[in-house]
């Protein structure tokens, strides 16, 4: 164990402190529709024109090949700025689709996706779930059926953040016929502007209409689109969870503890007092979790399943922290205002990317060994 | 930038070391047959001087070697004798008491561990100890047993006999102001909680595991296997920040006050909500006193009183630099 950090590595937080107090936005992120996009796009072309884009992705690809120490003083540095949340229109094409074609993508697919995805030129958005196939992702039935050099797309997704504004889905269906489970899937990247789809914007209980569903009307793509082996998706999908659950988590993560100091701000509680005890527990939480990430970015080899761990203690303390600044705001918090809408925003931390129910399954099973249950 | 709060190959030496004397001569099952652990094993693998320097007499290993070890002992619910040991050596060096200093390390004198109770004191492992030491506010201070003719009581824990005596019919043999010493004291009290931790979490996977009910292990429903993953995230993120804050501490940086008081207060839950689930997920063999569940329930609440409750709002925040001025 050590900690230790060098001359270069201050210089380097100098200048990342310095490009993103000159650049950051001034003004909040719209929630949803063009004008999120505009906003998101806006400030990626901007990090990408400075070099500050995909700074941890190889060099061939456009970025800087930084090691995760540096990613981590990058991210700190851009949640000390307050720099727009990296949970943003980009977040699929910059944290999902990039890092899995860099992972498992053909040199074409690289070519082409790539240089786009960081420069700001396209978004992406993600196509895994379905109506009937929520927490029990591999019994997905959207299907392709092979026709030539084209998959023949029919079925419907759902809970697709940013359909309505993203070029690109990378997209799970069910390629072979007849297949059980989590075989016979593919993952394709899918031209959300081919003919045969359509989207239906679904509103979200925090008031903004940012995730849709998507119905798929015997949509064409080309074969040459599958990412990974034909019929090998859930493998690939599985490497796109992973991205997820690591490196842009630790963003996110140190946001959280932003959040806290603020919160802690606004409350000035008595010392002793109840809600004193409640914020000082929130802020060990969130220097535990801040440990807990540094430990599992740095852990050699990685352990598979650390992410889920990370990701449902971060969610939960981000629901604690959010139901605390209500008590605290009182009456206000039934106002418009970002606090409430965070808060509301965060009842779908411990939904998305796989529920803490699902999560402790995970915890259970594959860090515990514990047997499965029966009935999955 | 090195940040690796990861094991290194000498740490895991140590410890392969530790556990082979704690698996071999402090397994839980001892504690059955409640008598004092012998401190000569616990002084003769060196762990009561274990960060002192060796022109001091000690074995010149660092804050984050002693914290593992200290996690170890508490996994093996070892006396709190070992821990009162450990801090006061160092009080007796910064007192200059050289031979006392001596003595401790050598398991020659036995120190109790002091509980501050308003005027009085609660003593935890008094049988045979010659002095005792007590901490809290960033200063520690040992006190004389020699003269003292305390009776020791049993405690609601079999394995942990105490005394009790008015705080000022206990002579001084001194009191050292000395914030780190202090800081170091609540991190081996964390530390120690960790292990309990640890090891009421694998008690109860290993049971969820291969106790049956309704044709299968009781681990495979959610309700058991939850209480299991609650058990290790809440064990995780208390190692995690014990980590960084033996770390921090080690370097002298400027938020170690606050990290220490998390990884205390992180451990602190961390114990006690895993000796209960321990318990609950053992049903009705839990509850008796033939399993081990209970004992690690009551060292946590008695380490805990060990531990200071810190206000963790009035540290330096450790993510001051995130913070606008």
């Amino acid at each position: 164990m050590q900690l230790d950090l060098t001359e270069a590595d201050l210089a380097f937080r100098r200048s990342a402190r310095e490009w993103l107090a000159a650049n950051t936005p001034g003004e909040p992120a719209p929630h949803d529709g063009i004008a999120a996009r505009e906003f998101a796009l806006d400030w990626l072309r901007r990090r990408h024109a400075a070099g500050w884009a995909g700074i941890g992705w190889p060099e061939a690809y456009g970025g800087r090949e930084l090691p995760p120490e540096r990613l981590v003083i990058w991210y700190e540095e851009y949640a000390r700025a307050r720099a727009p949340s990296l949970l943003d229109p980009t977040f699929v094409s910059l944290n999902h689709a990039g890092p899995t074609l860099i992972a498992c993508g053909t040199p074409e697919q690289k070519a082409f996706h790539l240089p786009r995805i960081l420069s700001g030129a396209v978004l992406w958005c993600q196509g895994f779930s379905e109506p009937e196939s929520g927490s029990d992702l591999a019994s997905l039935r959207t299907s392709a059926a092979v026709d030539g050099d084209e998959l023949v797309i029919n079925g419907q997704k759902i809970w697709s953040s940013y359909a309505d504004i993203a070029e690109y889905q990378e997209l799970l269906v069910r390629s072979e016929p007849g297949s059980q489970r989590h075989r016979g899937l593919s993952w394709v990247i899918c031209d959300m502007r081919s003919p045969g789809i359509t989207v239906r914007p679904i509103r979200n209980m925090a008031g903004e209409t940012h995730f849709a569903e998507v119905f798929y009307d015997n949509v064409r793509v080309p074969l040459s689109n599958v990412v990974g082996a034909l019929h090998d998706g859930w493998n690939v999908a599985m490497t796109t969870l992973g991205f997820e659950r690591k490196t842009a988590a630790m963003g996110l993560q140190l946001a959280l503890s932003v959040k806290i100091e603020e919160l802690i701000a606004l409350a000035r509680p008595r010392p002793g007092s109840a809600l004193a005890e409640r914020l000082g527990d929130l802020r060990a939480q969130a220097a535990g979790l801040r440990a807990l990430t540094w430990r599992t970015q740095f852990r050699a080899p990685a352990t598979a399943f650390d992410g889920s761990l990370v990701r449902l203690v971060f969610a939960e303390l981000s629901q604690q922290i959010h139901r605390a600044a209500m008590d605290i705001l009182g009456p206000d918090m039934l106002a418009h205002g970002p606090w409430s809408h965070a808060y509301l925003e965060a009842y779908s931390e411990t939904i998305a990317g796989g529920t803490a129910e699902i999560q402790r399954n995970i915890i259970g099973e594959r860090i515990l060994g514990l047997p499965r249950g029966g009935a999955r | 930038m090195t940040i690796d709060l990861n094991l290194s190959e000498d740490q895991r030496q140590i410890l392969d070391a530790a556990r082979n004397l704690l698996e071999a001569r402090f397994p839980i099952d001892r504690l059955r047959n409640p008598g004092a652990d012998p401190m000569e094993d616990i002084a003769a693998f060196g762990a009561l001087g274990l960060a002192l320097p060796e022109e001091a007499g000690g074995s010149g290993f660092g804050v984050t070697d002693e914290v593992l070890l200290h996690v170890e002992f508490g996994r093996h619910l070892v006396t709190p004798a070992a821990l009162a040991g450990a801090i006061a050596a160092r009080a007796a060096r910064e007192l200059g008491l050289a031979s006392l200093m001596q003595r401790i390390i050598a398991g020659d004198a036995r120190v109790a561990l002091a509980l501050r109770n308003g005027d009085d004191l609660t003593l935890l492992a008094p049988g045979g100890a010659a002095l005792a030491v007590s901490w809290g506010a960033g200063s520690a201070s040992l006190l004389d047993l020699s003269g003292a003719g305390l009776s020791d009581e049993q405690s609601i824990d079999d394995s942990l006999r105490l005394a009790r005596s008015p705080a000022d019919a206990l002579p001084f043999l001194g009191s050292v102001h000395s914030p780190n010493l202090a800081l170091l004291a609540e991190l081996l009290v964390a530390a120690q909680l960790l292990g309990m931790a640890e090891a009421t979490r694998d008690m109860a996977v290993g049971y969820a595991g291969v106790r049956q009910q309704f044709g299968q292990p009781i681990g495979a429903f959610q309700a058991v296997k939850h209480h299991c993953a609650n058990m290790a995230i809440a064990t995780e993120i208390a190692s995690a920040q014990l980590s960084m804050a033996a770390l921090v501490l080690g370097n002298e940086q400027p938020d170690a006050a606050f990290q220490v008081a998390s990884a205390g207060h992180l451990a602190q839950r961390a114990a006690l909500g895993n000796a209960r689930l321990n318990i609950q997920i053992h049903g009705g063999f839990g509850f008796s006193a033939e399993c081990d569940a209970h004992l690690f329930l009551k060292r946590a609440h008695a380490f805990r009183l060990a531990g200071t409750r810190a206000d963790l709002l009035a540290h330096t925040a450790p993510l001051t630099h995130l913070t606008r001025s």
